[in-house]
């Protein structure tokens, strides 16, 4: 197998970095904007985030006593902070040789999507837990918390070797996320798999999964459309079957209209079953595609 | 085998180009991909075994490689001919008869059909062997003597054109086998669209006369699909050593009417008035019903239209009145729809002109019946009458006939014709007896031949005779035309080129017969009857068939002879030199000599009209000739190479892009 790992610099570099925060930033200065988000919830907590004023009661930590509205009104009134959940997500990312031959910009857009969700998660002190998806699903890292292990998930990441074949089926069907807390799920894959059908049937399989799911399809323009014309033997890059076809305008235009058969078949699965899906196509911009993934109403995007 | 344009040959170089790709094709790339569930789903012809696709790109070379030699061979033109030692000269018989100008589907007429096939069969034959040209329609005639050279013998053939001339191939056979037997061994190349005569075997008649003798191989090639028959020509004997090839030149569809007899006449005894008797023939070949439209014309102005259905092969006589003036021309013409033989669809007639007869009634006691009845024809101002007793015999002036009745001359005159009535007694060829002044009466006569023109329209069932004389002529070919007992009372005929009508009875004495209508019509019949030839009394329109060797005679009858013929909604004239009295009417249409004398030749031939189509001669051939396939074919066969070409590019285009977007 060629050497397919990206370096770190190449997968998080500065300016990277740069866009992701400004994103995140967008993102928050959205969420201030709604009154309420699917992250707050009805509890108070110890954050920064001023939510109400209670009078206080014995039970209370007289440390949240306001002093300044005891002076003025001669009573005592505690202050209530936000208290935000805290999720798990979840980023399975397919790492069979389908995702990086014959096209390896889907080997760095699935890299980069992996880092950019875990980034949020840090940042937004959720858990987050890392996987990859080949014959069988493994997990890649430990649950993490804080903004301080990025650069390990980079590392880490930078390091996944592609390869192999992918069981859709075996891997939806062996991945059991804990139920400790609300997971938010993200799986990013090709979908390909030995048969046109597994995918559709696989998902079937994440009904099972705790919170909310997110399968995001990558492909290369070329894998809808290929340039292909006349005779060519084709080789499969993770069974390394060969088939020689003589290719014909008509035959490419059958051929693209399975493939949008493909997706729309996952698509309606996913969707019949309340979780999202979207097509990530690796010749459009990242951060267009990103943002639009977390404006479907991600938790993780603050709702 | 021989190539027609071997030039060509160097288009098989071309070959190279597919063996060159075939041999430095481009590989099929090899393309990795993510998956192959997607290119799985494609067509399953995409998804043959890797033998199945070498063996469909080798055929496919040995396709191309065989389309590319049809084309050159079709190019170079290849001709299957005989071998040089086969035969020593070929005689063509090449038919030039009218039955050639027919117009084949692709717009050809037999005769360039012909003209073609010759030269194909030309170019495919050895150099040393020599070649006689005979071309036939009524009479052969030997165009080129047995010659090498080729290029003096298609300029020949060029020439050839097609003469409206019913064919005799009997004669022409003849001619052929004649010059055939010359430089034996040789074949003759019957090139007609008439199937050859049946041939006789002529073994056993020749077995002892000498000439003859042996196993005779006829060859009969019936159309161009070459099969090849033994039979017997009729009445003709192939010699030893001469065969005998039909060369086919029929299409497999032909439609034709025609007329096939014609004829006009003067009605007797009415001034410009005329019958036209045409009879009219659709060929037997014909697919279904066929209409026509038969157009009648008299000086340019439409008299007459009809339509006529005709089955195939049949054929429908009318008769056509006609009321004109002397000198206008009379022009009947066939319009039918998909007709592809002109020749034979219309006919022409100048009507004649004519004059009074001049009749002399010479006898000792004017019977007044039969003065009356020939007042009655002198009113219609066709008939001057001169009455008159022997005594003004022989005339001092010249009469168109002379009516001898109750007298006789002593001396005969042989160059009138001449009618007598109550002969007394013998003169010239007329041997007499009176029966007595009382005569026999009868009640009745036996008619002998009712339709003898002198009996034109006289009712012979009321009649009551007395025979007043017994009469005998010596010599000629008189008719009875009414018996009394055992006797003739009426008779017409010829004696030595003369005309003659004699009535052994009495008008005056019979009891019905004056009083009927059909006296005065039995004397004009008969007067107009022996005038009929009188050139003096009815302009003489000759009619001929075309091909018709004719006297024209006269002191001032020129050197040529000037053809009217309607061609193309026009009159067009054509000149025909004369060398000599003897001409051949080569045409049709009317003709006038410089001194006047006048006919017409038209081809009315049934045969001719009966124009064949392969289908038909197929049956013909089925049940009379045998039919004995040949093993080496003459002719070109590119037809058949491009046949081939055609059927290789649809097998390949099946085999290969059937599935194929372009």
């Amino acid at each position: 197998m060629a050497d397919n790992k990206i370096k770190s610099e190449e997968l998080f570099d500065a300016e990277f970095l740069d866009r992701l925060r400004a994103l995140f930033l967008r993102l928050r200065k959205r969420k201030q904007l709604r009154k309420k988000g699917m992250q707050s919830s009805p509890s108070t907590g110890h954050t920064r985030e001023f939510k109400d004023f209670r009078h206080y009661t014995r039970d209370d930590d007289y440390r949240a006593i306001d002093w300044r509205l005891y002076a003025r009104l001669d009573k005592l009134f505690i202050r209530l902070y936000e208290e935000i959940q805290e999720y798990h997500i979840h980023v399975m990312i397919d790492t069979s040789a389908s995702m990086s031959e014959p096209f390896k910009d889907k080997q760095t857009a699935a890299l980069k999507l992996g880092v950019a969700l875990s980034y949020l998660g840090l940042v937004g002190h959720h858990r987050v837990s890392l996987y990859t998806m080949g014959e069988k699903v493994q997990q890649a890292l430990p649950p993490l918390k804080g903004q301080g292990n990025i650069q390990r998930i980079i590392e880490h990441l930078s390091k996944v070797s592609f390869g192999g074949v992918t069981n859709l089926d075996r891997c939806f069907h062996e991945f059991r996320p804990s139920r400790r807390r609300y997971g938010i799920i993200f799986v990013v894959s090709d979908f390909f798999g030995s048969g046109i059908n597994e995918a559709h049937e696989a998902v079937r399989h994440a009904t099972t999964w705790p919170g909310e799911m997110h399968f995001i399809q990558l492909y290369h323009p070329e894998e809808r459309s290929p340039k292909l014309d006349g005779e060519i033997e084709l080789v499969d890059v993770e069974t390394q079957e060969h088939r020689r076809l003589w290719l014909t305008k008509r035959d490419l235009k059958r051929y693209e209209e399975t493939f949008d058969k493909f997706t729309e078949d996952i698509e309606r699965s996913c969707l019949s079953r309340q979780m999202d899906y979207q097509s990530w196509r690796t010749d459009l911009a990242f951060e267009d595609q990103f943002l639009e993934l977390l404006s479907r109403g991600s938790a993780l995007a603050g709702g | 085998m021989q190539f027609i344009h071997p030039a060509f040959f160097y288009l098989a170089l071309l070959a190279i180009i597919p063996i060159v790709l075939y041999f430095f094709r481009r590989r099929s790339k090899t393309v990795a991909v993510s998956t192959l569930v997607f290119f799985k789903t494609l067509a399953r012809e995409h998804q043959e075994s890797a033998w199945l696709r070498r063996m469909k790109k080798l055929l496919s070379l040995l396709l191309t490689l065989l389309m590319l030699a049809a084309l050159v061979l079709a190019l170079v033109r290849v001709v299957f001919a005989p071998r040089v030692d086969d035969i020593n000269s070929v005689v063509i018989l090449l038919d030039r008869s009218a039955s050639m100008a027919a117009v084949d589907g692709d717009g050809k007429t037999r005769l360039q059909i012909a003209k073609d096939e010759i030269r194909v069969r030309l170019a495919g034959l050895p150099e040393v062997i020599g070649v006689c040209l005979i071309v036939f329609d009524g009479r052969a005639e030997v165009l080129l003597p047995r010659t090498l050279k080729r290029r003096e013998l298609l300029s020949r053939l060029d020439q050839i054109e097609v003469r409206p001339i019913a064919q005799n191939l009997a004669a022409a056979m003849e001619t052929a086998m004649v010059i055939a037997q010359l430089e034996k061994p040789s074949v003759i190349w019957q090139v007609s669209d008439s199937a050859p005569l049946r041939v006789d075997d002529g073994g056993e008649e020749e077995d002892g006369g000498g000439d003859g003798g042996g196993e005779v191989e006829v060859e009969v090639e019936v159309g161009k699909e070459g099969e090849v028959g033994r039979g017997e020509v009729d009445g003709v004997v192939l010699p030893e050593g001469v065969s005998l090839q039909w060369v086919d030149v029929r299409a497999a569809e032909m439609v034709n009417v025609g007329f096939t007899s014609f004829q006009v006449r003067p009605i007797p005894m009415q001034a410009g008035k005329f019958e036209a008797y045409v009879k009219v023939a659709c060929n037997a070949a014909a697919k279904s019903t066929v209409k026509t439209q038969l157009e009648v014309n008299l000086a340019g102005m439409p008299l007459q239209l009809r339509e006529l259905e005709l089955e195939p092969g049949a054929s429908v006589s009318l008769i056509i009145p006609i009321e004109g003036s002397e000198q206008q021309m009379l022009r009947l013409e066939l319009r039918t729809e998909g007709d592809q033989l002109a020749v034979d669809d219309q006919v022409v007639y100048p009507l004649p002109e004519s004059r009074a007869m001049v009749v002399a009634w010479i006898t000792p006691q004017a019977d007044p019946f039969t003065e009356i009845a020939l007042s009655a024809i002198q009113e219609e101002g066709q008939l001057d009458l001169w009455k008159g007793g022997p005594d003004v015999w022989p005339l001092s002036e010249q009469v168109d006939v002379v009516i001898f009745d109750g007298w006789l001359p002593e001396e005969w005159p042989e160059d009138l014709p001449v009618i007598v009535m109550n002969p007394p007694g013998d003169s010239g060829p007329l041997h007499a007896r009176s029966v007595g002044a009382a005569g026999i009466p009868y009640e009745s006569v036996r008619v002998g031949n009712q339709q003898h023109p002198v009996l034109f329209r006289v009712s012979s069932s009321r009649v009551a005779v007395t025979q007043t004389s017994i009469y005998e002529v010596e010599g000629g070919s008189l008719q009875p035309l009414w018996l009394a007992g055992n006797e003739a009372i009426l008779s017409a005929g010829e004696v030595r080129g003369q005309r003659m009508v004699v009535m052994g009875f009495s008008p005056g004495r019979s009891e019905y017969l004056p009083l009927t209508a059909s006296f005065p019509l039995l004397m004009g019949n008969a007067i107009f009857w022996c005038a009929e030839r009188s050139q003096a009394v009815v302009e003489r329109v000759r009619e001929n068939h075309s091909g018709d060797l004719i006297e024209i005679a006269g002191d001032e009858v020129g050197d040529e002879l000037l053809w009217s013929d309607w061609r193309d909604g026009q009159w067009r004239e054509y000149r025909q030199a004369m060398n000599g009295s003897l001409v051949e009417l080569g045409r049709t249409g009317m003709w006038r000599s410089a001194d006047g004398q006048r006919g017409v030749a038209h081809l009315l031939s049934g045969n001719e009209t009966d124009v064949a189509a392969v289908g038909a001669e197929q049956q013909r051939a089925s049940s009379g000739l045998a039919a004995d396939r040949v093993q080496g074919r003459w002719g070109d066969v590119g037809r058949w190479i491009l046949m081939v070409l055609v059927g290789l590019l649809v097998v390949e285009s099946w085999l290969f892009h059937r599935h194929a977007v372009y």
